[in-house]
């Protein structure tokens, strides 16, 4: 995550203290998930109810379906995350596009979010996962990574 | 997502000052905004409307993300493509669509950085024009950045 981005985020909310946040990774992991899926499988994780989360970046691994070997080819998935402890999604991409939000070609993937994300204590954070045809069902382990505010 | 594959991180340092009123503005997310399409046939002209921007809030784009796969989903292609932005009827930016040559070779989804904001108003439409040397591929254009409100 830019660190412009995130001195933004801590100017504009005074009421967490920078200096005390320490640096947290949640995981979650889609079951295995074949190819194609069209309606969306939804996985989540909730977090700590005493502790607000800064989520800065996300990454993401294939594995075999019997946690064997990490890289199996997943070929093109859509991704759409929700930020549940909020009214409004995280990813919000309107009109006709179906929600892809990275190529996961490469193995694993690390991708910044655009601006840090807030997630509150104890609520929701979840990904919906669609694929269309053709290729290994695949689980997919996501690490979500930020600040643990107190 | 926003894994930098090309250009260096936009710093927003000198954005913030010349936005200031944006700055200001204490609720600032994440978000990413998008569209996907079949490529026009080959040497031909496409242009749809990426998205429009939301009725309260201010977009600030900061990366472009181009993604595109074979039309039966059976995995992500590299075609040759030229792109042009246009922003609220202002070139945003021109990737040689008007030279008629191929400018862009989309061997990385990206994202980019932009070498600078894009400001996309309320209400304000973003078009993208493209133009591939091959017909029916799927493609994404997806815009990430951060939504302000006032």
């Amino acid at each position: 995550m830019s660190m412009t981005l995130l001195q933004q985020w801590w100017r504009d909310h005074p009421e967490y203290d920078a200096k005390n946040a320490q640096q947290k990774t949640y995981g979650l992991s889609v079951v295995p998930i074949a190819s194609p899926t069209v309606v969306p499988k939804l996985a989540t994780t909730k977090i700590d109810p005493e502790a607000d989360f800064l989520l800065t970046d996300i990454e993401m691994q294939f594995i075999t379906t019997d946690n064997a070997t990490y890289g199996p080819d997943p070929g093109p998935m859509n991704l759409k995350f929700q930020n549940f402890s909020q009214s409004r999604a995280l990813m919000n991409i309107p009109l006709d596009a179906i929600g892809v939000v990275m190529q996961a070609d490469s193995n694993p993937y690390i991708g910044q979010l655009p601006y840090p994300e807030l997630i509150k204590a104890g609520g929701l954070f979840g990904v919906y996962v669609t694929r269309p045809a053709g290729h290994d069902t695949v689980r997919i382990y996501f690490a979500l990574t930020g600040f643990e505010l107190w | 997502m926003s894994r930098p594959k090309n250009g260096a991180e936009i710093d927003l340092t000198q954005f913030w000052i010349d936005r200031k009123d944006l700055a200001a503005c204490p609720k600032k997310y994440g978000a990413w905004y998008g569209v996907e399409y079949l490529s026009p046939p080959a040497n031909s002209d496409r242009v749809r409307r990426v998205f429009r921007g939301d009725e309260d809030s201010t977009f600030c784009a900061t990366t472009l993300s181009i993604i595109q796969s074979a039309a039966d989903g059976s995995g992500y292609v590299a075609v040759p493509a030229s792109f042009q932005i246009q922003v609220g009827g202002l070139l945003a930016m021109n990737h040689g669509i008007d030279q008629g040559g191929i400018s862009l070779s989309i061997d990385a989804d990206g994202p980019w950085w932009l070498v600078y904001p894009i400001v996309v108003d309320a209400m304000q439409d973003v078009y993208v024009y493209m133009k591939s040397v091959a017909p029916n591929v799927n493609t994404q254009v997806i815009f990430g950045g951060i939504r302000v409100y006032p």
